[in-house]
């Protein structure tokens, strides 16, 4: 694992609705780095998504915007470009795999074409007859069965694994140094998840790019992850290892999360369950976000923010922002 | 729990206050405020230019060949207008939705005649029709309804029939018939509720189309009979003295295009203002 | 005599033709549910899982009455559901009931919750509205909602809350089977394991049976007694759930079990990962259906003969798989 790659410091985006400017990612920093995966998990609302939106610079408009922070891949600020420039930073040095395979690809265009797109950002000037091959090449790489009959055919010729593979291999076709995979799964079937993740991990090991991993599946996280973020309400609760992290979890929502999925290596009678909703958008917030649904939660929780703390299981990039702490046992 | 944004506050003013002004206001107390009786004739006062033009402050507006006040016969005109659209509209909406929500729902065979029967309609013209019916019957209040309906319901079947084709195949719709709703329930408590939105939106938009019908065989002569002051009807009076007298066709004219253009206005912002999906933020 | 189960499918088939071709003349036959046969006890929860185009939506659509078989027959406590008399089926209409996946689909936007939850006593049953009110009021309460909520529309609530409201009225008429199609997927994580142990806790209470579609592994280990495991419209496995977990027989069930990665990072998790897609149901594989991407495959047998049902050591425990067969 080599320096970081992407770097996001104290990052806050907010929308502007009607009810005024609405905080979605509060404060949030992390890091990755080369042939590094970060996991970030959260729920609808948790701020995961709109995340990914900011580092892509692509939040929905006119209503978002980034108020605050830093976005550094290696060291270029991306806050702040202009759309020009950070449209060269899409698809060259970011890649990006959305939910939806059905929704990534355009219709009407071959699968073959689509890639070359991609591959024509990076080399301008060079004939579409000529990048054919590596067209080619990348559907092999993204286990495509039969791709050189393959990039002739049409998205809806395709079934959504396979769509989710080309959408991959769009993404890579730029060499980039960061994919933002937003739930790339979640559309696809098990065995085909299983699959995916699989060439995700190779993808990354032959070619050293870090992943930003979005999802809500902590199955997926513990199995492909190196490190993650906890995301609720905007903000970060817990970062840190994967190991350190599901053994010891810090903050009472990840604990709460990892108790209530109900496992697959024994029946249990009754399930964990975290009572209440998630939190809706709201413009004023006090205190922690988690607190209405926390079983520890006290006077303090409801009052004020708690500040990040360091050092958790023995490891000093084990981070969790809660009051209780030391308390609870 | 979110409040329900208010539909008033929503609604542009411009278009309401035209629509009020030129179309509704008039119609309901044409009796009250028109300042002449809309058939009697001033026959020392014929061809008067309206004011600012040369004209004096009795007729606003003018008078036409025979005196009549040209301001009063536009407000007495509104009244039928906006009865033959409303008429027409409620009957050719009624009329359409029925048989769009029958061929989405039933499909098959019933669906493929309905539709065609619409493709039938779209494909005559409305006008010869009339023309055929108005030889047979003479032009009467009623030929123009009829007329209006028969244009109009395709319209709305084939926007029903779309919707209702969606409607059928979502999942609260299997839970009512899992529940044990009959077919008309879940017409009418499922499939219909979802859909009047749709209706009442394509209905505001037709309402322009209807005037400008009604506006057209009046013209004619084969609309609202004589000596009915018909928008329509007052624009064709003033045809021949277009050029010199031009104020008798150019303000009926001018209320039959601030109708339709508020009318469209009101629809389009009642349907972004009735699609939940531009609703939400 | 024992009762009859509260279910028995028999022989259920299902065929689709789909037009082909330019001018549609052509026609493909689609097997989207192949000679499933299988029991449902009263109070068991079985669960149905398999991937898409597997064929347990059109099975559950079967089972709802919403579909009508090809051939065999769906049994609700020994009566054949599609040859109901008008009384009869007025009775399944309210002894069986569903939950479905979507809580923003299966909710009509323009209905207040109250008419919503009482929907199948106001059709099936003369009730006064004292009394329609007192059952609406008493199945919000069961679901964790407060009798007052029946007043609002279904956009004021959340995904978790709105799918309460589908259960309440799933449940209000007191139905001994409720079909879950996939009733969690679509809340957040936090939300699930409350509904899941609502689920439960409404079973134990009332001793109603579950027939529960779910793609979530851990789901099902949670809720079900058995497990059918569906692969291209035919039963692959079925079996009680521990032993289909712990010792799962045919290789799909295999790797499809082996796909749900568990929440432990100490020793990693060895899956099996499959070769290729699931093939189209239009034009499914010679002999057994799942060969071409089957990890164990023993010999040409299996892409020539198509693998029966057989019981395993137990009853209980069936499969279609020539694995062990030679024996």
């Amino acid at each position: 694992m080599g320096a970081s790659v992407l770097q996001v410091k104290n990052l806050r985006t907010v929308l502007d609705l009607s009810s005024g400017s609405v905080p979605v990612v509060d404060d949030v920093s992390f890091d990755v780095g080369a042939g590094e995966t970060l996991g970030i998990v959260g729920e609808s609302g948790s701020g995961k998504s709109m995340t990914a939106l900011s580092i892509m610079q692509v939040l929905p408009q006119p209503i978002g915007r980034i108020e605050s922070g830093e976005i550094l891949l290696e060291q270029t600020n991306l806050v702040g470009m202009s759309d020009e420039e950070i449209a060269k930073v899409r698809g060259r040095e970011i890649g990006m795999i959305l939910q939806d395979p059905h929704t990534s690809l355009n219709p009407v265009f071959t699968v073959g074409n689509q890639v070359i797109e991609a591959l024509q950002i990076n080399n301008p000037g060079t004939p579409r007859r000529s990048l054919m091959t590596r067209v080619v090449d990348l559907l092999k790489k993204v286990n495509v069965a039969d791709a050189a009959r393959r990039v002739h055919a049409y998205p809806h010729q395709m079934s959504g694994g396979m769509k989710q593979r080309v959408v991959g291999a769009i993404a890579i076709a730029g060499a980039p140094k960061v994919i933002i995979a937003d739930e790339p799964t979640t559309a696809l079937d098990v065995t085909i998840q299983l699959q995916y993740l699989q060439l995700l991990r190779e993808i990354q090991d032959e070619t050293g790019t870090a992943i930003l991993f979005i999802t809500h599946d902590l199955g997926i996280v513990a199995n492909l992850c190196h490190k993650l973020v906890v995301m609720y309400g905007g903000k970060i609760v817990e970062s840190g290892t994967v190991s350190d992290v599901f053994r010891a979890p810090s903050h009472p929502y990840t604990e709460a999360l990892l108790n209530s999925v109900p496992s697959v290596d024994q029946k249990v009678d009754r399930l964990y369950a975290i009572e209440g909703q998630p939190p809706a958008l709201s413009a004023d917030r006090k205190g922690c976000s988690f607190a209405p649904r926390c079983p520890y939660a006290q006077e303090i929780c409801k009052r004020d923010v708690p500040q990040q703390e360091a050092g958790l299981s023995g490891a000093d990039n084990h981070f969790a922002s809660c009051w209780n702490m030391g308390r609870k046992t | 729990m979110k409040k329900t944004p208010k539909l008033l506050g929503r609604l542009p003013f411009l278009p309401i206050a035209v629509l009020m002004i030129v179309l509704v206001i008039p119609a309901l107390f044409a009796d009250l405020i028109a300042p002449h009786d809309p058939f009697k004739a001033y026959l020392r006062n014929r061809l008067q230019p309206p004011l600012f033009f040369g004209g004096t402050t009795e007729f606003i507006l003018g008078t036409d060949r025979l005196g009549r006040d040209i301001l009063s016969r536009i407000m007495h005109g509104a009244r039928y207008a906006l009865v033959i659209s409303l008429v027409g509209i409620i009957l050719g909406a009624i009329v359409g939705t029925v048989l769009g929500l029958i061929a989405g729902y039933v499909r098959g065979v019933v669906d493929a005649l309905i539709m065609r029967v619409v493709d039938i309609t779209f494909a005559l013209p409305s006008i010869l029709l009339a023309l055929a019916l108005a030889a047979v019957s003479g032009p009467s209040f009623q030929l123009v309804i009829l007329v209006v309906v028969f244009v109009i319901w395709g319209f709305f079947a084939r926007q029903v029939r779309a919707e209702t084709l969606i409607l059928r195949e979502r999942d609260f719709v299997a839970r009512a018939r899992v529940a044990g709703a009959s077919d008309i329930r879940i017409l009418r408590k499922y499939i219909l509720p979802n859909i009047i939105n749709t209706i009442v939106v394509l209905a505001t938009l037709q309402i322009g189309v209807v005037i400008v019908l009604e506006a057209t065989l009046s013209f004619l002569g084969i609309g609202i009979p004589r000596p009915i002051p018909a928008w329509g009807l007052l624009v064709a009076d003033g045809r021949q003295l277009i050029v010199s007298n031009w104020w008798i066709s150019f303000f009926p004219g001018m209320a039959i295009l601030l109708t339709v253009l508020s009318v469209n206005m009101l629809g389009d912002s009642l349907r972004d203002w009735l699609d939940p999906k531009l609703r939400q933020v | 005599m024992s009762h009859p189960p509260i279910l028995k499918v028999s022989n259920l088939t299902k065929h689709f033709s789909i037009p082909h071709g330019l001018l549609g003349r052509g026609e493909h036959t689609v097997r989207a549910v192949d000679d499933v046969s299988f029991a449902l006890e009263h109070g068991q929860t079985l669960a149905l899982v398999g991937e898409s185009g597997c064929g347990k939506t059109t099975l559950v659509r079967m089972l709802l009455r919403l579909l009508d078989p090809t051939s065999g027959n769906v049994e609700v406590e020994g009566k054949d559901i599609n040859t109901m008399s008008k009384s009869e089926l007025r009775h399944f209409r309210t002894n069986v009931q569903a939950v479905f996946q979507d809580p923003w689909a299966s909710l009509s936007p323009r209905m207040r919750v109250f008419d919503i939850v009482a929907e199948t006593l106001v059709v099936n049953d003369n009730l006064s509205k004292g009394e329609l009110t007192r059952r609406v009021d008493e199945a919000l309460i069961a679901v964790g909602l407060r009798p007052e909520q029946a007043n609002y529309y279904p956009h004021e609530f959340s995904g978790g809350q709105r799918q309460r409201i589908a259960i309440a009225s799933a449940i209000i008429a007191r139905p001994k089977l409720i079909i879950l199609d996939e009733p969690v997927s679509a809340l957040d994580v936090s939300i699930r394991s409350q509904i899941m142990n609502l689920f439960k806790d409404l079973q134990q209470d009332v001793g109603c049976s579950y027939v529960v579609v779910a793609h979530d592994l851990g789901t099902t280990r949670f809720m079900a007694d058995r497990i059918a495991v569906m692969y291209l419209g035919k039963l692959v496995e079925i079996g009680p759930t521990d032993q289909m977990f712990d010792d799962p027989r045919h290789p799909y069930t295999q790797a499809l079990l082996s796909a749900a990665l568990p929440l432990r990072v100490d020793n990693p998790h060895e899956a099996i990962v499959l070769r290729g897609d699931v093939p189209s149901p239009v034009n499914p594989p010679s002999g057994c259906p799942f060969h071409p991407r089957c990890q164990s495959v023993i010999g040409d047998i299996c892409k020539t003969t198509e693998p029966k049902l057989r019981e395993l050591e137990s009853p209980e425990h069936r499969m279609s798989c020539h694995l062990g067969s030679e024996l």
